[in-house]
């Protein structure tokens, strides 16, 4: 959000750092696996799968991006 | 084709219109909004593309494949809980419960939490508990996860609030006393949502919602402006999301202005570069709805403003479709018919970024 991307630029941007193409960025086929492998959090709850600031943890590395609450996560575990 | 289509007024109330009575409305829809912002109507092409949403047979629309756009919310949580008021269904839910009800069983792409009465000022007393709350619930949120509410200059005017009331001031010609009063609750607010939004960003604040700015006037938008400013200069990296209150901003002040150019009057397409200037990410955009005239003549004046407005931005524009707003009817329970043919045509034809 505070690069100010429309949305284009941002879905080509996020389908360029996940190495998929922008239409499938809502093919639920495509998004559920690569999610799942890259602990990204899924929708439906898997028993140990990364969720919340875990998640956002892996989020904020893959797409290269800044999260406030991730930062102060950080922080706080001294990473 | 039929020659008659199933649609709605601005107040809800569902008709068949003749297929040239729909065609004329959103001629007419087109022409007001160029007009009043000094831009082209839609293309032709354009209107036919929004003839051909309005007219689709199906109770409910979709975008196509591949032109999903991201789904912000000013509040959307609350509703689970809240009720009547504040549109809510009043599930016996906890805000967390609500946040992550939101997330994950309605697949939200953004999720926010806001005080019940959702403007900056009573949230400013309170303002460790909604931290606590806010970070509690930010460890467990996976999508973006704003703190959202009104800044409502409203509620700094008497008996309310501490300075004069500008409204009562106005009426007796004591107009400069009430520019003052304006100005003076201007400074107040901008204070507070400096206050709020500081206090939020220490505890990880991962975006921040200025909704509905300008409800009280020019003097309210500008409040907000100056308050995104000085939250930027403390917190480069702290999203900001400011949404506008109508297509035009009312004078109630008059005098006020922004980067040398005067709030009063404004329309979207000058409100988006308020915004841009003073540092936001996204701009939301809120139309509002005539209830007399119908949802083709509604929508086809959202859309117009929409595109012209997409088209001068540099930074994301969601355009607001909830209750009463860009072609969505004024009622309690806005129909998903509506709903869902407003959501398509402002995202395929006036390029939203978001909704």
């Amino acid at each position: 959000m505070t690069r100010k991307m429309k949305i284009n630029d941002a879905k080509a941007y996020v389908a360029d750092k996940l190495g998929i193409e922008v239409f499938d960025l809502t093919n639920e086929e495509i998004m559920r696996e690569l999610r799942k492998d890259l602990g990204l959090g899924t929708v439906t709850s898997i028993a140990g799968g990364p969720k919340g600031i875990r998640a956002k943890m892996k989020i904020a590395e893959l797409l290269d991006i800044k999260i406030r609450s991730v930062e102060l996560f950080k922080s706080q575990m001294g990473l | 084709m039929s020659d008659q289509i199933l649609t709605r007024m601005g107040d809800g109330e569902r008709l068949w219109m003749d297929v040239e009575d729909v065609m004329d409305d959103i001629q007419d829809g087109c022409a007001d909004a160029a007009k009043r912002m000094g831009v082209p109507a839609l293309s032709e092409e354009d209107q036919k593309k929004l003839f051909d949403i309005l007219a689709e047979p199906s109770r409910i629309v979709s975008v196509n494949p591949g032109e999903e756009v991201i789904v912000s919310d000013d509040g959307t949580t609350m509703s689970f809980y809240s009720g009547q008021d504040g549109g809510g269904v009043g599930t016996p839910l906890s805000r967390q419960q609500a946040v992550l009800t939101y997330e994950r069983a309605c697949g939200a792409d953004t999720t926010s939490l806001g005080h019940s009465d959702y403007s900056y000022k009573p949230v400013k007393s309170i303002i460790n508990f909604e931290a606590n709350d806010y970070y509690n619930i930010s460890q467990a949120t996976t999508a973006p996860f704003f703190y959202g509410a009104q800044p409502n200059m409203g509620l700094y005017f008497q008996p309310d609030g501490p300075c004069p009331n500008a409204a009562e001031l106005m009426p007796l010609g004591k107009i400069e006393e009430a520019r003052r009063a304006q100005e003076q609750a201007c400074e107040y607010l901008t204070d507070d949502l400096v206050f709020v939004g500081s206090k939020l960003a220490d505890v990880g604040l991962e975006g921040l919602n200025f909704d509905t700015s300008g409800s009280a006037g020019d003097a309210d938008f500008l409040a907000a402006l100056n308050g995104v400013e000085r939250l930027k200069e403390k917190f480069p990296d702290l999203p900001i999301l400011m949404g506008g209150a109508g297509e035009f901003i009312l004078g109630m002040h008059g005098e006020l202005t922004y980067d040398d150019k005067r709030i009063a009057g404004m329309y979207t397409i000058d409100q988006v570069k308020a915004v841009e200037k003073a540092g936001a990410d996204i701009y939301g955009m809120a139309v509002n709805t005539s209830t007399t005239e119908s949802v083709p003549w509604n929508l086809a004046r959202a859309v117009t403003f929409l595109k012209a407005t997409t088209d001068a931005a540099t930074i994301p524009v969601h355009a607001n479709v909830g209750m009463g707003v860009c072609g969505i009817p004024m009622m309690e329970q806005p129909p998903i018919d509506c709903v869902t043919r407003v959501s398509k045509a402002l995202v395929q034809i006036g390029k939203a970024d978001g909704l």
